[in-house]
């Protein structure tokens, strides 16, 4: 994938979204430095309750090696606080729906209904560094539709 | 502003903005996990991506560098051939 596809396969993606007319869809933020390497923040707010989703990703194609996402964090709860430029700031104290996370110094790992981490170990019928942002954002979209649980959605359990 | 085009300074910038809220170098945040845990969330994120970002302007400056040097090299043979061609001619 290149830094266009990406952006491409966003906006195509984006208007196919189920998404609730109580929801505030943020400007997605993309920066580069140099195309090979980009990074990605995106947010959905549910004005109804006051929860939101999250995405941030990572990638990097350095030395003409393929495009790999190595940082990635997609979550959902209730929130968001806000510093005073607007911006998000996660509060490890809020529980949160559900959080999947990759990073360069943690091997991936999800938080569901709590703050406990669940590495891939203890995670089953789901790999979270193949997550896709699409997929993480319709789960949530169709778990507030359906009040079906996430974990049931995405057919994930943990130990 | 959907689309941020990032130059050195401002990756720089960033990483000096890091820097300087936590007191910790690049090679600290990078290598210290006692250190990583006082960084906030959205500060960790941008500390690994702004990192990376420096190293591929970095890998980018290096690789022009590396052309320019190449093209000077064979412009100054270039130039040192046509001297002895035209000192021949004149002779």
């Amino acid at each position: 994938m290149t830094y266009d596809q990406y952006q491409a396969r966003f906006y195509a993606t984006v208007p196919l979204l189920p998404l609730p007319i109580d929801t505030v869809v943020g400007l997605p933020l993309f920066a580069s430095a140099v195309p090979t390497v980009w990074h990605f923040k995106w947010e959905i707010e549910f004005k109804s309750d006051g929860h939101y989703i999250y995405c941030r990703e990572a990638w990097s194609a350095r030395k003409a090696k393929p495009a790999r996402r190595y940082k990635f964090s997609f979550h959902y709860g209730p929130g968001p606080q806000r510093d005073a430029n607007g911006g998000i700031i996660i509060d490890p104290k809020i529980p949160v729906v559900l959080r999947c996370d990759q990073t360069s110094h943690t091997p991936e790992h999800i938080h569901y209904l709590g703050p406990d981490h669940y590495e891939q170990d203890r995670v089953q019928g789901l790999v979270i560094d193949k997550i896709d942002l699409f997929q993480f954002v319709w789960a949530v979209l169709r778990h507030r539709s359906t009040k079906d649980p996430l974990d049931k959605i995405l057919g994930f359990k943990v130990a | 502003m959907p689309y941020v085009v990032l130059t050195t300074a401002d990756v720089e910038h960033r990483l000096k903005e890091l820097q300087d809220k936590y007191g910790l170098s690049n090679e600290e945040f990078q290598n210290s996990e006692r250190a990583r845990c006082r960084v906030s969330d959205q500060d960790e994120f941008d500390w690994d991506v702004y990192l990376e970002h420096q190293a591929a302007l970095r890998e980018e400056q290096e690789t022009l560098h590396r052309d320019y040097l190449r093209r000077l090299v064979s412009v100054e043979q270039s130039t040192s051939n046509s001297a002895e061609y035209f000192a021949g001619v004149a002779a």
